[in-house]
């Protein structure tokens, strides 16, 4: 029987995600997920000042309730993936975990594949649940709109002296369509894929800076200001590499290296595009995910080229 | 010694990865701006005026929140009547919403008609004041109107309240203007628009404006013979009656008055109520409105009422009250 050990075992990742699913699962995560139903429960009785009564009030309903419901699903989860994420390599350490887990023949690039593999599927569950609660809620609040707008709409018409039952029935059908793009559709679940890919992204950027750093609390800081550096870097490029003025030749420096150092947070924005239900192509979703995991296996094995050789 | 190295090696590996994936990241955001999935970047303008909301909607979903509690903040705030306050609500309002037309709709339409309707009641000043602060709050809602369309072209929501505002019988300003977005709307190929609505609304807005009846009168017989939708309604039918005693079509080219209306009777309930509806005698009153009907018409359709009550015998007391509210001011 040959002692040589593979680099990288599926099985073994496996093991080591599932057990950091468990641990994660222990430390009571989930409960953040009560907060969250609070939230969407509130934005349900949500209600536009309805003096002028225009063709789009409902969607809009539909747009505050998705808006805050994306906005916090990815509040949750970017917090989560980042405190999650650096509170793992510490606390092995700290329960001497690691030292069972490190003496056996586990290869440390596994072990982190493994733990990060393990946050990414708490976020999974974590987002998919949260996707649950939205979409029903979602459901009904449309539901509600669309039969009280139909009867608007066919109110209206009659009192403006179209009695053809075809063009109200067409109408109808029109008006109910444009509600229904709006709800719970294909599209909003790619704009909650996307939130989760920032989540996975944030994750690698977490479990990298862990391996550096000995503080918890550094790695959530650090982690904080990468991940509004991701999102700002966009805007800093056009005002500084737009810009003509001779002092801010140091700024377009600076500006030119950011994206080339940190993630670039805002192509995962096509949440937005899901909440004006404007239609997200496919092709996008796959090249966001080719995106997302090559950022995390160049963290990954940033992080195991660090972990390597650390003792503890 | 060991981490220094591991440091400058992560920073050359990302340094070269960076390198690697900024030309991928930069066409994927391009591809996206294209198909119009991410949303457009703020100038640092609307940034300035959103003030500290404008940093924290950049992080994402949360335009959409903060826009619906604005508006809160604006309706509280046109409570009050501070109308200025309130425009400069909507208007960080659509610099986070750019393309919900629910908010240039709301926005424009509260200063057109509700601010300026406002300063015309207003006691405390003036009527030269008034007259200036109407036509300032007037032109900031259509300056409003205008910039919501430039952002949402073809937009059928503005399109529509821009029309009508044009229309508005308390100062009806641009008619032809108002013709040409029903137009734009009446022969659109998109689905999405509902013609119907444009195919006598074009019409009766022709019936305002002097020298259009000839188009008028054609669009009606048009609507009389091939309207898919039936509208043969009391209005169609007296808009035709009128235009074509008014522009004096030969009577083998009419379409006979048995064919309008199943008696005299009834033809002259359908013309008062026509007259209520395009010349509200109530709004008639002030200062500023017009009737939905230009002065050939208007007369046409006065004569035709007093003939039909002489022919009717209708006692003096049942006689529509006229001559002694309407006088035209042309525009």
């Amino acid at each position: 029987m040959s002692d040589k050990v593979g680099f990288i075992s599926p099985s073994r990742i496996w093991v080591i995600a599932t057990n950091t699913f468990t641990q994660l699962v222990r430390m009571k995560v989930f409960y953040f997920l009560v907060v969250f139903a609070v939230i969407i429960l509130a934005l349900n009785f949500f209600e536009l000042p309805g003096a002028r009564s225009t063709a789009s009030i409902a969607e809009q309903h539909l747009r505050v309730l998705k808006g805050s419901a994306l906005f916090a699903m990815e509040s949750f989860a970017v917090i989560f993936a980042i405190a999650a994420t650096a509170l793992l390599l510490p606390k092995d350490v700290e329960d001497r975990t690691l030292y069972t887990i490190l003496c056996k023949p586990v290869p440390r690039l596994d072990y982190l594949f493994g733990k990060l593999l393990g946050v990414v599927l708490v976020i999974f569950v974590a987002v998919a649940i949260m996707d649950i609660l939205m979409s029903v809620s979602l459901h009904f609040r449309m539901s509600g709109l669309v039969e009280e707008e139909l009867v608007k709409t066919k109110t209206k018409l009659l009192r403006q002296g179209f009695t053809d039952e075809a063009l109200i029935n067409a109408e109808l059908v029109k008006r109910e369509a444009n509600i229904l793009a709006h709800g719970v559709t294909m599209n909003l679940q790619w704009g909650v894929i996307a939130v989760f890919f920032k989540a996975v992204v944030i994750a690698g950027v977490a479990i990298l800076l862990s391996t550096f750093s000995s503080s918890t609390l550094f790695t959530i800081i650090v982690c904080a200001i990468v991940y509004f550096i991701g999102h700002f870097q966009s805007d800093a490029r056009q005002l500084f590499l737009e810009g003509t003025e001779e002092h801010w030749k140091g700024f377009k420096m600076i500006s030119k290296a950011i994206p080339i150092f940190f993630p670039d947070f805002q192509v995962y924005g096509i949440s937005e595009a899901a909440k004006e239900a404007t239609l997200i192509p496919r092709v996008m979703v796959v090249k966001l995910f080719l995106l997302t995991g090559m950022y995390s296996c160049v963290y990954v094995v940033l992080s195991w080229f660090v972990f390597r050789k650390k003792e503890f | 010694m060991r981490f220094w190295v591991n440091i400058s090696v992560v920073f050359a590996s990302l340094l070269v990865f960076g390198l690697l994936k900024d030309s991928f990241e930069s066409s994927l955001r391009e591809e996206m701006y294209e198909e119009d999935l991410l949303p457009r970047q703020m100038s640092f303008r609307d940034r300035d005026k959103l003030g500290q909301a404008g940093y924290a909607v950049i992080l994402g979903g949360l335009r959409p929140t903060l826009a619906s509690l604005m508006n809160l903040r604006a309706h509280n705030i046109q409570g009050e009547g501070d109308w200025y306050a309130a425009h400069e609500v909507y208007e960080k309002i659509v610099a986070m919403q750019p393309n919900s037309s629910y908010y240039w709709d709301y926005g424009a339409w509260h200063m057109i008609l509700n601010a300026s309707g406002d300063a015309m009641n207003d006691q405390s000043m003036t009527p030269a004041e008034r007259e200036l602060l109407w036509k300032e709050y007037w032109h900031l809602g259509h300056a409003f109107l205008e910039k919501g369309l430039e952002e949402n072209p073809g937009d059928q929501v503005l399109l529509d309240t821009q029309a009508t505002q044009w229309l508005n019988s308390h100062r009806m300003t641009k008619p032809g203007d108002a013709v040409d977005n029903f137009y734009f709307m009446l022969e659109s190929k998109d689905e999405n628009y509902k013609t119907y609505l444009y195919e006598t609304k074009v019409l009766y807005t022709l019936l305002v404006i002097p020298g259009r009846e000839a188009e008028a009168y054609e669009g009606f017989v048009n609507v009389w013979k091939n309207s898919k939708y039936f509208q043969r309604n009391p209005s169609v039918r007296v808009s035709l009656s009128i235009l074509q005693e008014s522009l004096q079509i030969a009577p083998e080219h009419r379409i006979p008055d048995a064919d309008l209306f199943p008696n005299n009777r009834v033809k002259m309930t359908m013309y008062k109520n026509f007259y209520r509806v395009k010349c509200n005698t109530f709004a008639l009153k002030r200062l500023t409105d017009q009737p939905y009907l230009n002065p050939s018409l208007y007369m046409s359709l006065v004569r035709t009422i007093r003939d039909l009550e002489r022919e009717l015998n209708e006692p003096p007391s049942t006689r529509m009250n006229i001559e002694d509210i309407y006088t035209y001011k042309p525009w």
